[in-house]
């Protein structure tokens, strides 16, 4: 066996006139657990998709067990034992969870035929590994980003690759989830198969990762080998931003108001949210915490205008509104940061400067003829201040990185100064540097007097920014934190003791 | 909230949750308005008259459905069931050779047809409604070279054959059952799931390994041999050959498949839905005629009972989509 299952040397990859990987170097041990860790646009996407070829290299060399390789297509990769977890995801969502886990890859019965029932079972069996509790003949499309990231991730290692790469899997998932993943990982590590993993969850990569190379700028800006050179976080970020690193601590807090920007009442949607009242006060930043899917998302989505309520009342600044469509949020003031990007965040073949428009014909003010010189000025600042990497505001959406892209998601509503942001997931696969900028820019809103309802994956996240943390269980808030001297653990404590109390027949609070 | 967990078990879907739910009940619909109007229709003979009239649309709401599935569009086969006919027409004599021999060029175009549209979409990357659209001037064009006026001979044979019974089923019947068996033969194999993958997300089916363009290239050709099936049906009713013949087919194909509940966005609905569909169309101008609408309100009326029919479809589609996708 090659010392090396994969071997990238002097990787040149251009996209129009820009050019994503430049001489990159990927050096992949056999049967370890690599890391790929890099800004936004840094180019990690593309070379996991120049390994897997849904991309070709212009040019470089491309050894795959010692052997130079060149496929044409995913499936011939496929074929040769490499798979790949996309960060967009490979799902189809009009099919079955059991249809898409096999998706490319049918098991057939005589005659050519397809064996549905072997397939079937066998995604039952799978599934259980990771994600037990969804329904496997449901449509992908039905299913949470989480639940279909859970999929994807079955989808790959159902292939047993010898070669697994994850683009950001962890993104949209919650901690026992990604612990679930990481004993997989290891059982196949045990195995002698090897697993290239890119995240920006800096603890996770230290975490899981025997090796790690940095990218930065389409380039190899280093490589560390953990096990002989240990884990320096400092070491990391001074790769990744070639600059000396800064660790961001909490933030200081500004003293909220006593004036109400937004009074949640009795909210009750369908069977996902149950009676949820909450209230958010001008310069606050409100967390939500809790497990995964207890109404989180659902909870957003109607205060935006999305879902219509059944019950309850929402005040935004005092004054009781109607949501019946995301115009009534956007017009009283409250505007929602979606979490699924591609369906609901952006217009992926328009520009920039086109996006960032649309958002504004929203409001009630809204001049007939706008100005588009003063119009491109601001877009083009706000690109600045947010530091998107793009040729251009003109370029289109979908051709940013993943985390470009959610950061044009953000900048859209920034200047429509909310008096109310909701942000869903908005750090969501966006890295360490980018996080703090976006964050900075969330905290000078709450300056101006804005309240902030947010709802991170990463409960890290909630523990930076936020000033209180509300824990919710089965559409229910059953608790409140004050983040004062709160570390992780005291979250993960809440959401899973309202786990149990809920268990009981009587609904209790729990106190934090 | 724990109940909604639980499984619901084999694969099973409730049927108001089905494809065919909607088309179905629009379909009883209109056979019930039409059983009032037109006493007898449930008589063997006029079944057995309706389904050979039927027949050619519903075909060719198949092969269209088919191709609308993978995601794309045809607007094509009306011009190429013309063709078909007047390769019919041109080609047959009293002869049994001269017949068969017409039956294969027909089929051989058809298949044809379908390569050349389906390389044009799938491989050279053209917006399928364009593509389509040029080519059926292409096809038009031939089939008027072949039968510059509407005439011509064809063997009797095939109007009697087409007429015959085979104990109470009519032939037309059992074209139509060996068209639908032929395609769930079709969805038991790799193409047929990879039909429904391309057309709900090509790229994701790309990612996943799937070759889209060869899948959407099957498509087409698998969608043309309907189309055959349904020129041969038109053929039989007319004995004869015309250019203009398959012009009406093009778009009442498209609104059966709409109709039938598929979406014209691909990847989800069934063919049988759109078979439903056609059946649906053609019982609607049944209604007028036998409703004794003045003429010049008939064109009128089909319209809005086909609008009333396509906002049931997408009305009832559309709550489960909103509460997830926002």
């Amino acid at each position: 066996m090659a010392e090396y299952i994969l071997e990238l040397r002097g990787i040149e990859k251009r996209f129009g006139g820009v050019v994503a990987l430049d001489r990159a170097e990927l050096l992949c041990p056999a049967g370890r657990i690599v890391g790929l860790i890099g800004a936004n646009g840094s180019g990690k996407s593309t070379i996991s998709r120049i390994i897997n070829s849904t991309h070709q290299l212009d040019a470089g060399e491309f050894l795959y067990q010692g052997k130079k390789a060149r496929f044409h297509s995913p499936m011939e990769a496929a074929r040769a034992g490499i798979s790949m977890v996309y960060q967009n995801l490979s799902l189809v969502p009009d099919l079955s969870v059991w249809e898409n886990i096999w998706l490319g890859n049918e098991p057939l019965a005589r005659g050519g035929f397809l064996d549905d029932g072997a397939a079937r079972d066998r995604a039952l069996e799978l599934t259980k590994q990771l994600c037990g509790w969804i329904d496997i003949d449901r449509e992908v499309g039905t299913l949470l980003p989480a639940e279909r990231q859970l999929v994807e991730i079955v989808k790959c290692l159902a292939r047993n690759p010898k070669l697994l790469i994850l683009d950001e899997p962890t993104a949209p998932l919650e901690r026992s989830h990604v612990e679930l993943l990481f004993s997989l990982l290891k059982t196949r590590k045990s195995q002698g198969d090897s697993t290239i993993f890119i995240s920006h969850r800096m603890p996770e990569v230290t975490e899981i990762c025997d090796y790690l190379v940095v990218f930065r700028n389409g380039r190899t800006a280093g490589t560390i080998d953990f096990e002989r050179e240990g884990k320096d976080e400092r070491k990391i970020i001074e790769l990744m931003t070639g600059e000396a690193a800064e660790v961001r601590g909490a933030r200081e807090r500004s003293v909220s108001s006593a004036r109400k920007v937004l009074e949640v009442q009795g909210l009750s949607v369908g069977p996902k949210l149950r009676d949820v009242s909450l209230t958010v006060h001008a310069g606050e930043i409100v967390g939500l915490a809790g497990l995964h899917g207890q109404g989180q998302e659902e909870l957003m989505l109607s205060l935006a205008g999305f879902t219509r309520a059944e019950r309850g009342r929402v005040l935004v600044d005092g004054r009781a509104c109607r949501l019946r469509h995301p115009a009534d949020a956007i017009r009283a003031g409250m505007a929602l940061v979606p979490g699924d990007r591609h369906r609901q965040g952006l217009f992926l073949s328009h520009t920039i400067y086109m996006n960032a428009i649309y958002c504004r014909t929203g409001l009630a003010d809204t001049p007939w003829i706008m100005n588009r010189n003063s119009l491109k000025e601001a877009v083009q600042k706000l690109c600045g201040d947010l530091r998107v990497k793009a040729s251009s505001i003109f370029a289109p959406v979908g051709e940013l990185s993943g985390g470009n892209q959610q950061k044009v998601v953000v900048a859209n509503w920034l200047p429509l100064e909310p008096k109310v942001l909701l942000l869903d997931d908005p750090a969501k696969g966006v890295d360490v540097k980018a996080k703090a900028e976006l964050y900075g820019l969330v905290e000078k809103l709450t300056e101006k007097g804005a309240g902030i309802l947010l709802y991170a994956s990463d409960n890290d996240e909630l523990l930076r920014i936020c000033d209180r943390i509300l824990v919710i269980y089965e559409g229910s808030v059953v608790g409140e934190l004050l983040n004062e001297g709160l570390n992780e653990r005291d979250i993960v404590d809440a959401s899973v003791r309202s786990a149990r109390a809920a268990d009981a027949p009587a609904h209790e609070r729990v106190e934090g | 909230m724990k109940g909604a967990r639980v499984s619901r078990g084999k694969g099973r879907v409730p049927i108001r949750d089905s494809a065919l739910f909607l088309p179905l009940l629009i379909f009883v619909l209109i056979v019930v308005v039409n059983a009032l109007v037109q006493p007898g229709l449930f008589r063997p003979r006029i079944v057995r008259s309706n389904t050979a009239s039927f027949a050619p649309l519903i075909l060719v709401a198949a092969g269209q459905a088919i191709i609308v599935l993978s995601g794309s569009l045809d607007l094509s086969v009306g011009a190429g069931m013309s063709l078909i006919n007047c390769v019919f027409s041109a080609m047959m004599h009293e002869s049994a050779t001269s017949s068969a021999l017409a039956l294969l060029v027909g089929l051989a175009a058809a298949l044809g047809m379908g390569l050349v549209n389906g390389l044009a979409v799938a491989y050279l990357r053209l917006p399928s409604l364009i593509a389509t659209f040029a080519s059926s001037a292409i096809w038009f064009g031939i089939a008027l070279l072949l039968r510059p006026q509407p005439g011509g001979f064809v063997t009797p044979w095939v109007s009697s054959f087409y007429y015959l019974s085979v104990g109470p089923v009519a032939l037309p019947l059992l074209i139509l059952a060996v068209g639908l068996l032929g395609w769930h033969l079709v969805k038991r194999r790799r193409l047929g799931r990879y039909i429904y993958a391309v057309g709900s997300n090509e790229e994701a089916a790309y990612d996943s390994g799937v070759d889209a363009s060869r899948v959407k290239l099957w498509a087409y050709v698998l969608g043309w041999a309907f189309v055959f099936l349904a020129a041969f049906a038109v053929t039989a009713q007319m004995s004869s050959g015309d250019a203009y013949m398959g012009n009406p087919f093009t778009l009442n194909s498209v609104a059966a498949v709409v109709v039938g509940g598929i979406s014209l966005a691909g990847g989800k609905g069934k063919v049988l839905g759109a078979m439903l569909g056609a059946a649906t169309l053609s019982l609607v101008i049944n209604v007028i005629y036998y409703a004794n609408v003045p003429s010049v309100y008939q064109e009128f009326v089909k319209g809005s009972i086909i609008i009333v029919a396509l906002t049931l479809t997408i009305l009832y589609r559309r709550p489960s989509r909103r509460a997830v996708g926002g």
